[in-house]
């Protein structure tokens, strides 16, 4: 008997010395790796805002709720005074649907299908806000449980959707500034390690340590949000007014360079991407079009800037003008007329362009173009962004080097249609086009983004003064453009009604009306471009897209405080006596 | 308790030879040795034990005593952070309401319901010469601006719930208007003037005082819908009160 009682305690013994000695490492090791549980931190992405501070996107923290059904059927409160109530299923959908937004029967439904099917899983709600969460938490019913996500949240809507973009429920970017500033705006994920008993809960002792989430840059963007919503609203009301296509506002600074606005239409809700239409890119980027005779601008340009022509040089443009062996015509028929090269671009004469433009040689031309920014990207890397179409001087197949100047034949973004009345307007100096004005730096500051463009010169200052002044008679009674005038300001700017490529018909049909000006002419602060695509209701540039300018641009200045002109425009002469020896 | 009579044992050991040679000097005539009794040794250890006994018990009461103390601070660290937690969670809250009813084009619908028009123009007077700069005419009258960029936010975000509710067969109450012209911006033909939509700008009718005085508008009423459902009491509620006054 008590050699058996022995040897049953000596076995004792011997296990454990096994445990407690020699194998205590491992053993260890495997109790704590079943305590211990990792958690992904998300990291929080970096905050959007416009150039006042104004948030355009930003992440907040959303719960998605779910539920055990099964442990969820043992729902019971203890009431003061009474024992124990069991509520169930239905007691639990009647508390928890009310703070959910849910509706009490569809809740009940589901759990009572979960439960019947013994499941331990199913999402009560998703996207509900923390202290919705924290409501339904202090209800105290077993088995409801939360998960943590990430919302995007766009506060602006329609009006910036295109160019800020939007965030997938996976989280990656979907396009605008979030697929361009993907890089630093997604932050890096951090580790949260705690050890839990059988029951997933904490225990308070254990090990608890936590390699904590890195969060995205916040940006800064060149955008005045107050400016992008009036002229996205203002071009709504001009499309649909003239039951065009679509439509898009470029606002440029003049002395740096920056995009103050970019509206483009139609638009979508970033909020609610379930109902997007399938365009979703920003036009004044990414798409591409025949800018027409805004493009005068540059051969007016070249040819002063080269010495081919002043802008009182005389121009006698004839009815008709053959040349590549088609006839060419201004858009309203007239006899001969004297003009001045002025008055060639007051009223945007194309026979008058072509017989300024053709004594100077294409690559010229082409030379100026490349230099104003056509055929090449901004430099901004915005998604999808076009360099536009421009092809080599010895390209240019039939009456191709006699379109380009006025603005056929080649194609361009909107953009960098602003960007070249902006070098005018900064007297001739071109400025990198930018859209991001900082990047945060963690602590609340902001640094400016790293950029290797360097603002060129393009045209000498003179050039750029006279082309300005010329530029004022398009807005003047006898212009193309009266509508674009702002009362108060002097205003120079451009009208186009260039002849439409529509791609789905594979022809040209319908218009591009547009209108790029700057004001003040004397010391321009602003280049606004409207572009209207396939107008339906009028089709040039000035009556359709001058009075967005109009609009736009009264509210810019007014919203900067630019002091109203003082003086009259002083236009150069459009007309000239007819000379005794004929100008070819 | 074996180590804590130890040092008594020697305590005694050592006290005897010091007492020896004291009384041998003394009186040397009482110089017999005497044995010592117990009583005398039993004494002096009772009086040391209670110390002992007060000790500890001092000791495990403030070692609870200091448990105590930390589990109940430990408890209002949890309360604190909780709080810490719930304030920011509102504060995050509020934060994202107040960014959707500052967006411009909910000033926009706010001002034209209290009949205001945009300032197409306006001139400045010099201080220095008392010139005036510019030109300012009156103001369109009312209907010449409109409000074309709705969906308004908070609406959409509640059609967005939706969305996400009907791909886990959960139905979100309803909201009281039908959905249609909250996607009017996005279609490409659009809603000319959005600003009369009941689903975003209902409110927003300058022409129709009475919609106004009507103590629930529709767009509110939508938000509510979704709102207080879900939690999100703090948006629309303050507005409301105000908007009585308006006159034009």
């Amino acid at each position: 008997m008590v050699v058996a009682m022995l040897f049953v305690f000596s076995m004792f013994g011997v296990q454990l010395v096994r445990i407690q000695g020699l194998e205590a490492a491992s053993v260890s090791e495997e109790a704590f790796g079943s305590r211990i549980k990792r958690v992904a931190v998300p990291a929080q992405r970096g905050t959007i805002t416009d150039t006042h501070g104004v948030v355009l996107a930003d992440s907040v923290d959303r719960r998605n709720i779910y539920g055990d059904s099964t442990a969820i059927a043992q729902y019971a409160t203890r009431p003061a005074g009474k024992g124990k109530v069991k509520l169930g299923l239905p007691g639990a959908a009647k508390r928890i649907a009310p703070l959910l937004g849910l509706k009490e029967s569809d809740l009940l439904a589901l759990l009572q299908r979960q439960y019947a099917k013994k499941s331990q899983f199913a999402y009560l709600a998703k996207d509900v806000s923390p202290t919705q969460w924290r409501a339904v938490q202090e209800l105290g019913v077993p088995g409801v449980f939360s998960e943590r996500t990430v919302r995007r949240e766009y506060p602006q809507g329609t009006s910036l959707a295109p160019l800020v973009g939007w965030v997938g429920s996976n989280g990656a970017p979907g396009g605008g500034v979030e697929a361009l500033e993907q890089k630093r705006l997604v932050g890096k994920p951090g580790t949260h390690v705690y050890e839990r008993d059988p029951n997933g809960q904490v225990i308070a002792t254990g090990d608890n340590s936590d390699i904590p989430a890195v969060p995205g840059k916040d940006l800064r963007l060149t955008i005045d949000n107050d400016l992008q919503w009036y002229a996205q609203n203002a071009l709504i009301q001009r499309v649909t007014e003239t039951k065009a296509l679509s439509g898009d506002v470029v606002v440029m600074e003049v002395k740096t360079g920056k995009i103050r606005a970019a509206a483009s239409y139609p638009s979508f809700d970033p909020n609610d991407m379930a109902s997007a239409p399938p365009y979703l890119q920003l036009r004044p980027f990414d798409e591409v079009y025949e800018p027409g005779s805004t493009s005068k601008v540059i051969t007016m340009a070249a040819l002063i800037d080269q010495g081919y022509a002043t802008p009182t040089t005389p121009v006698t443009v004839p009815p008709t003008l053959v040349r590549a062996g088609r006839p060419f015509k201004d858009s309203e028929s007239h006899g001969t007329e004297h003009m001045t090269l002025a008055g060639v671009l007051a009223h945007s004469s194309n026979m008058g362009t072509i017989l300024a433009g053709e004594k100077m040689p294409a690559r010229t031309l082409h030379d100026y173009m490349t230099a104003f920014g056509l055929g090449r990207r901004t430099g901004v890397g915005f998604p999808g962004e076009s360099p536009g179409i421009l092809a080599a001087p010895e390209a240019w197949k039939g009456d191709q080097r006699y379109t380009v100047m006025f603005g056929q034949g080649l194609a361009g973004t909107a953009v960098q249609q602003a960007a070249v009345f902006q070098t005018i307007a900064n007297g001739g100096v071109r400025q990198p086009v930018s859209l991001v004005e900082g990047v945060g730096d963690g602590r609340g500051g902001f640094g400016a983004p790293e950029d290797d463009r360097k603002p060129q010169r393009v045209v000498s200052a003179t050039t750029a003064s006279q082309l300005t002044r010329m530029m004022q008679s398009v807005v003047s009674e006898e212009g193309t453009a009266n509508a674009a005038a702002v009362p108060g300001y002097t205003v120079a700017g451009k009208t186009s009604t260039a002849e439409r490529y529509d791609a789905t018909l594979k022809k040209y049909s319908g218009t591009t009306a547009s209108f790029i000006g700057f004001a003040p002419a004397q010391n321009p602060e602003l280049v606004v471009a409207v572009t209207i695509q396939r107008p339906q209701a009028g089709i040039y540039g000035g009556p359709v897209s001058g009075p967005v300018f109009s609009k736009i641009m009264s509210f810019a200045l007014q919203q900067r405080k630019v002091p109203p002109s003082g003086n009259a425009p002083q236009p150069y002469p459009l007309t000239t006596t007819p000379p005794a020896t004929e100008q070819k | 308790m074996s180590q804590m009579t130890a040092p008594v044992t020697t305590q005694r050991a050592a006290r005897l030879p010091a007492r020896r040679p004291a009384a041998r000097a003394a009186a040397p005539v009482r110089a017999r040795l005497r044995v010592v009794t117990g009583e005398e040794v039993r004494h002096s250890h009772t009086g040391f034990g209670v110390v002992c006994a007060l000790l500890m018990a001092v000791g495990l009461l403030a070692v609870l005593l200091l448990n105590t103390a930390r589990a109940e601070q430990s408890f209002a660290l949890g309360n604190l952070q909780q709080t810490s937690d719930r304030l920011s969670d509102n504060e995050e809250q509020l934060r994202t309401d107040l960014a959707n009813v500052q967006a411009p084009q909910q000033l926009a619908l706010k001002a034209q319901e209290m009949g205001m028009v945009p300032a197409t123009e306006v001139a400045y007077v010099r201080t220095s010469d008392k010139k005036v700069l510019g030109v300012a005419t009156r103001a369109p009258g009312a209907g010449a601006f409109t409000v074309g960029t709705l969906p308004n936010t908070p609406a959409s975000t509640v059609a967005g719930r939706a969305v996400t509710a009907a791909e886990q067969d959960i139905v979100i109450v309803k909201p009281t208007p039908p959905q249609p012209p909250t996607t009017a911006p996005t279609q490409q033909s659009g809603q000319p003037t959005v600003k009369q939509s009941p689903a975003a700008g209902g409110a927003a009718s300058p022409t129709a005082p009475t919609t106004r005085t009507s103590p629930a508008r529709p767009a509110v009423k939508q938000q509510d819908a979704g709102r207080s459902t879900g939690g999100r009491p703090a948006t629309s509620t303050p507005t409301t009160g105000t908007r009585t006054t308006t006159t034009r």
